[in-house]
């Protein structure tokens, strides 16, 4: 492969990705409930036009939840990284507040899907 | 195993181990878990060129298990196993795509890309929700990015090394 093809290749995968990130980060919720779940089961669901705040416990941490005007967030976890902390606001559909070492999953409900109805 | 490789590749596993933990103790760009420069990435290219690839695998394992020792735990070790095996599996594909040695950066970018494709993998494994698939549409231009500045690292190296003997 020439220097010209791989340059068009990688240039046009970056770009791609890049309208795709903006284009998807656009895109909002039907409804603003939000669904907590621990280790991929469902923790707690909130509704986020009512300003709350709880904490979830796991086995291996805590992470300290805060709704407020719409937005929800995690504003003190236990674990090392904190970058659950430092994600901030669930920002768009597709958008996840993640915790890996206490996975903690925060995230917009979708529309139940067959994985839902079995879970339960 | 050679004495004079076995040196050669321990003294590659030590700097690409220290690199390791430097990076580690930097805070990621992106709020994502795993999201790293990969600088020790250059190390394991340069150990594919000089030695082969079997070397630059060992180099590779021996930064993964050394280095999650020192700063992981178990989650981050098979975080580390997802990405670089993937990043490692791209690359020599894509030694054999690229028509010259000077074109490590097209190598480099594509174990970089494959590498943030492994820990989204490993993520969604470990958490149970492919709603972090998401990530992948701002981790490919990150991985891009710093694939191109790894790959000019291991390409610099190489010439500077190789131009002394
Ligand atoms: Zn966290």
């Amino acid at each position: 492969m020439t220097n010209k093809k791989l340059i068009v290749i990688f240039t046009c995968v970056f770009f791609a990705f890049i309208i795709l990130a903006i284009i998807l980060s656009n895109i909002q919720p039907d409804e603003r409930i939000a669904v907590v779940t621990v280790d991929g089961k469902v923790y707690k669901e909130v509704d986020l036009s009512v300003d709350d705040t709880f904490v979830v416990e796991t086995s291996k941490g805590t992470n300290e939840v805060r709704i407020k005007d719409n937005a929800i967030y995690v504003e003190e976890a236990s674990c090392p990284d904190k970058l659950c902390v430092r994600h901030g606001k669930l920002n768009n559909k597709y958008d996840s507040i993640v915790c890996l070492p206490n996975k903690v999953v925060i995230e917009y409900k979708t529309a139940p899907d067959i994985d839902a109805v079995v879970g339960r | 195993m050679k004495l004079k490789k076995m040196m050669h590749i321990s003294i590659l596993s030590g700097l690409s181990l220290i690199i390791y933990v430097i990076e580690s103790q930097i805070p990621p760009i992106v709020p994502v878990a795993g999201v790293k420069l990969g600088l020790a990435n250059a190390v394991t290219l340069y150990a594919k060129v000089t030695m082969g690839a079997r070397s630059a695998l060992l180099v590779l394992l021996m930064k993964i298990f050394l280095g999650n020792l020192f700063t992981g735990t178990a989650v981050s070790l098979f975080y580390s196993l997802c990405g670089g095996i993937l990043c490692f599996m791209a690359e020599i594909i894509m030694f054999r795509l690229v028509d010259d040695i000077k074109q490590m950066w097209a190598v480099s970018i594509t174990g970089a890309i494959f590498h943030n494709i492994g820990q989204v993998i490993a993520a969604t494994v470990l958490m149970g929700t492919d709603k972090i698939m998401w990530y992948l549409t701002v981790l490919i231009p990150v991985g891009i990015i710093t694939g191109t500045f790894t790959g000019l690292v291991a390409t610099y190296t190489l010439r500077a090394m190789t131009n002394k003997r």
